[in-house]
């Protein structure tokens, strides 16, 4: 049995602007490539770390209002973000991050694609945005 | 000066730091505006004022 668990209810910020109302998935990879270094003489593969390869994968609500989605993002397609932040949860002070509750950063991740409609009969329209690369860093202060 | 205008970006009204963020981004959405430093001009004298009546 899970001695600590976690309901998610994660902190979302595109640079300054805080997307979490707008969000209800938020998945970030961190990943070094692996790279093989296996020379002769040894008997199992073997690998060392390459780049940071991350992907951060955002489902948002379609909203075309002043400051919602397709406003917070359309200008960003194309370019390099320059940070955005996920928390477990909302820090009690904007910026202000703990070990309990880290602010997993990717600095420079690129958005390639901004689906503007996704749209079906009756249901809400989402968005799933996918950032890649960039630099991950971890904020506990 | 920068003020939020946006609650996605703070306390709208309050002043906004803009270090480390890009303004030409937040001030094209509209998240936060630029604020003028100057105070509004002095009405001028009249003369009436200047000059008090015997």
């Amino acid at each position: 049995m899970a001695t600590s668990t976690y309901l998610s209810n994660p902190d979302v910020l595109i640079g300054a602007v805080n997307v979490s109302d707008q969000c209800t998935s938020v998945t970030l990879n961190y990943t070094v490539e692996a790279l093989e270094s296996t020379a002769f003489g040894g008997t199992a593969r073997v690998y060392t770390a390459g780049l940071q390869s991350n992907e951060l994968t955002l489902t948002m609500y379609a909203s075309y209002a002043a400051s919602e989605s397709y406003a917070t993002l359309a200008p960003l397609v194309g370019t390099q973000i320059a940070t955005i932040i996920v928390s477990p949860a909302a820090p009690s002070t904007p910026g202000t991050y703990s070990a309990t509750n880290p602010g997993f950063t990717i600095s420079g991740g690129y958005l390639e694609t901004l689906p503007v409609m996704n749209a079906s009969m009756g249901e809400l329209a989402t968005m799933d945005i996918v950032i890649r690369g960039g630099t991950y860093t971890v904020d506990v202060s | 000066m920068y003020v939020v205008n946006s609650p996605r970006v703070g306390i709208v009204g309050e002043p906004f730091n803009p270090d480390g963020h890009d303004v030409a981004y937040l001030l094209a959405g509209g998240f936060i505006v630029e604020k003028s430093h100057t105070k509004p001009a002095k009405s001028a004298k009249t003369e009436a004022e200047e000059t008090p009546e015997e």
